[in-house]
């Protein structure tokens, strides 16, 4: 799957969960397909699915694409993922495969 | 805690997560003000690390090292290659006070100066230099240097911060080096010292050193290696024809020799002898052409002067040969006239002896007859009368062995051949010589003085067989091959050793003057003998046919049958008339007083030659002609013909003193009834004339 159809799915799937009311809202910044980005991917796909299921809000950006919207959010590296909970943002750079400290950051219980 | 404070904290966390992520890289890409860059930062690494080790393997494989030196802090780094080669301890790092007392002494002041233009503010901080070093284990290396040193600030204010340099052991490129330039002076050393001119070219043809005698020959001012100048001296008319010689040997890497004219110091033409040979390395590698070349102006003199010589002595050879053999000619013609004169001496004397002597002597004997018929009342007479005709007879024997020796009639009569046949008989009949004679019918038409001299050879091979081989027989052989006559004349006797026999031998057997005489009438002879395997001599002589002698051939003397039946028969009582011919007059006398004393016989006529004896016989119409052989006028035989043909019934009776067959087969032929010899027996003769014998 190219990384723009992903993306598409990921938006639609967002704009279906748009209604239920999405408790996280994340922005993940990548470089294209760069190895750790589409770890990083990956990883946040797999957390939506298992733990987060209606109630996530997901945007991928393409710094490659679009550099603009990776300086006004402050992003100096990719990946970084920007989480919005509860109106409380945090950053986590990375690929996301320290699945436990990403959950405990995110305040997610099993 | 404000929101500085917070925002503060908050980079730093951030700084540190992205540290922790550089760490664990788990970073892409990094984002800035101008855009997005991607990291590969473990490819980066890889690929450092590869080219590090390629880095590592190239030193070590070409045997290069790396030195920096860091001005700033005065410290020296060598890459492990460069403590390989001057087998540094690796645990001691290298400073620059010790490496440069490592440089050789002797090329160290020369280094630090390179060192120190290399350093020089001024300078464009490159260094080259090549100089050996005391490797940690006394050992000597050649090291060659390269290097470039960085420098920092301008003007005044510059000074060099870092050298980076590379060094390579370059030893056996040293010792290579330095056994090529020993080789080379040893070559220059050799070239000069030889006399010859030697030039050495390039594969292009340039003219890349010339010797020292070269030099002196064409002169030292001019530059010989520089392209094209050895052109200018060699002369216009050879020049096109040599470099021709020259591009082809270069194109084709052989070698050529030319002589050529060329200018010398003092401007005089000189004639060299130039040997080109393709100079090749070790491995085969065509290096262009070495030359040598001698002044061979001498020799081109000497052998032009030699080549007149020559010249004016082979004409000189050829004038002395064209008299020589003009002499020989001379001497052969000589020889043959010699020869000719001989046997025509010989036929002379053997026709006096003939014609005169014998003639007479059977005249006398006639007479002796007559007389002894006369007295045979007197017995003292008589016995006198024998003795004397005893005499005769053997005067008359040895005259006609004589005139045969001189010169056998048979062979003038009837050709080589027949003599041959004839001497056949006469060995048989006095030596009891088995002589088989095997001749061809051609060799009539022979010139007399090759007849001749074939027979008179025969004669004298033949006594030798009889003399020295120690048999009793013997075989010739005589038959003509195209324009060549061979005579052999084989024996199965005693031989000897026809491979080695020298003149002695040869004259021994009187084969030499054989041979000489045989030579001069332009024939040869071959002799093939082996002891006790026989002999066989041949003589080969060139056959000429002569035009004057016809062959008188037996055809030629074929007549018309004879008529036998007589027209004048002789009645009872009546006398047998009878002609005598014959040139003697003494023999028709002595004849014809023996025919007197018959009573039944009448001489009604006498003729001395053929012409006569025919008229005669028309006059006369004799019943018999007692008719002699040779005649002046017409002969014999000619006139047999004539009577026989005109008057057939006369009895013709040859007479003569030829006693050989051919004659008295010529007279049969020609019609005689009988043929007599002259000093046979009276009584056969009146038998013949009465018609009762034959």
């Amino acid at each position: 799957m190219s990384d723009k159809e992903h993306r598409i799915n990921m938006a639609e799937a967002s704009a279906r969960e748009a209604y239920v009311a999405a408790e996280y809202s994340f922005t993940l910044f990548v470089a294209g397909n760069e190895s750790n980005s589409r770890a990083a991917r990956n990883n946040l796909f797999i957390l939506c699915e298992s733990s987060l299921r209606g109630r996530c809000r997901v945007e991928v950006v393409d710094v490659l694409d679009d550099f603009t919207a990776a300086v006004n959010h402050g992003v100096l590296v990719t990946p970084t993922l920007i989480a919005d909970h509860d109106g409380q943002v945090i950053s986590i750079i990375g690929d996301l495969s320290d699945t436990a400290g990403f959950r405990a950051a995110l305040g997610i219980q099993d | 805690m404000d929101d500085d404070t917070r925002d503060q904290r908050s980079r730093m966390e951030q700084a540190e997560a992205i540290v922790d992520a550089l760490q664990n890289d788990q970073i892409d890409a990094v984002v800035g003000k101008r855009g997005a860059f991607v990291l590969r930062l473990r490819e980066v690494e890889q690929a450092l690390r590869l080219s590090e080790e390629r880095l590592r393997q190239a030193q070590r494989i070409f045997g290069f090292g790396l030195t920096d030196r860091n001005h700033l802090t005065g410290t020296l780094h060598w890459s492990p290659e460069v403590y390989r080669i001057r087998k540094w301890p690796e645990d001691r790092k290298p400073d620059l006070t010790e490496a440069l007392k490592a440089v050789h002494t002797e090329d160290r002041e020369a280094h630090l100066a390179a060192l120190q233009r290399a350093q020089s503010p001024n300078g464009d901080g490159s260094l080259t230099s090549e100089y050996r070093v005391i490797c940690a284990d006394d050992s000597v290396r050649w090291i060659s240097e390269c290097a470039q040193t960085v420098f920092m600030g301008e003007g005044e204010a510059r000074q060099p911060v870092r050298t980076i340099g590379v060094e390579r052991d370059v030893t056996e490129q040293k010792q290579a080096e330095e056994l090529l330039r020993e080789s080379e002076a040893r070559f220059r050393i050799m070239a000069d010292g030889l006399p010859l001119m030697v030039t050495v070219h390039d594969p292009l043809g340039r003219q890349l050193f010339v010797n020292r005698t070269f030099r002196i020959f064409f002169g030292k001012e001019m530059d010989w290696t520089c392209d094209g100048h050895w052109k200018s001296v060699v002369h216009p008319d050879d020049l096109e024809f040599y470099l021709s010689q020259f591009q082809a040997a270069l194109r084709g890497r052989n070698s050529f020799h030319a002589e050529l004219r060329v200018r010398d110091a003092d401007g005089q033409w000189r004639w060299i002898e130039s040997f080109m040979s393709p100079r090749r390395s070790d491995k085969g590698v065509f290096l262009g052409l070495i030359g040598a070349c001698v002044d061979i102006t001498e020799r081109k003199h000497t052998s032009q002067q030699l080549e007149q010589l020559m010249e004016d002595l082979e004409r000189q050879v050829r004038e002395r040969t064209f008299q020589a053999e003009q002499r020989a000619s001379q001497l052969q013609a000589v020889t043959l006239q010699l020869t000719q004169a001989e046997e025509s001496e010989r036929r002379r004397m053997a026709q006096v002896l003939h014609d005169g002597l014998q003639q007479l002597l059977v005249g006398a004997q006639l007479s002796t007859r007559v007389i002894r018929a006369k007295a045979q009342d007197n017995p003292d007479i008589a016995a006198a009368t024998d003795q004397l005709s005893e005499l005769i007879d053997e005067c008359i024997s040895s005259s006609r062995s004589l005139c045969h020796e001189l010169s056998p009639t048979v062979l003038y009569q009837s050709g080589l051949g027949a003599a041959l046949h004839w001497l056949a008989s006469q060995m048989r009949d006095k030596h009891g010589f088995a002589l088989s004679v095997e001749a061809d019918d051609l060799a009539c038409g022979l010139p007399q003085t090759v007849s001749s001299f074939l027979f008179q050879a025969a004669r004298e091979l033949l006594l030798n067989v009889q003399k020295h081989a120690g048999v009793g027989a013997a075989h010739i052989q005589l038959r003509q091959v195209e324009n060549e006559l061979f005579l052999e004349v084989r024996d199965e006797g005693r031989g000897f050793d026809s491979s080695n026999i020298d003149r002695e031998i040869l004259d021994g057997f009187g084969l030499f003057s054989i041979r000489e005489r045989l030579d001069l009438l332009g024939g040869r002879m071959q002799i093939e003998s082996n002891p006790g395997q026989g002999t066989c001599i041949t003589l080969v002589a060139e056959f000429v046919s002569t035009p004057g002698t016809p062959c008188r051939r037996a055809e030629d003397l074929a007549v018309q049958p004879r008529i036998t039946e007589k027209a004048t028969t002789r009645l009872a009582g009546e006398a047998i008339r009878v002609l005598l011919v014959d040139d003697f007059k003494v023999m028709r006398e002595g004849l014809a007083a023996l025919l007197k004393e018959e009573a039944d016989i009448e001489v009604i006529a006498q003729a001395s030659n053929g012409a006569e004896a025919l008229e005669l016989a028309r006059l006369h119409r004799p019943q018999v002609v007692i008719m002699d052989v040779t005649m002046p006028v017409m002969d014999g035989v000619e006139a047999t013909r004539r009577i026989g043909a005109e008057m057939p019934w006369i009895r013709i009776i040859g007479l003569s003193m030829h006693d050989q067959v051919s004659a008295g087969d010529q007279m049969r032929r020609a019609g005689a009834t009988m043929f007599l010899s002259k000093d046979g027996s009276l009584e056969l003769l009146l038998a013949a004339v009465r018609g009762e014998a034959g």
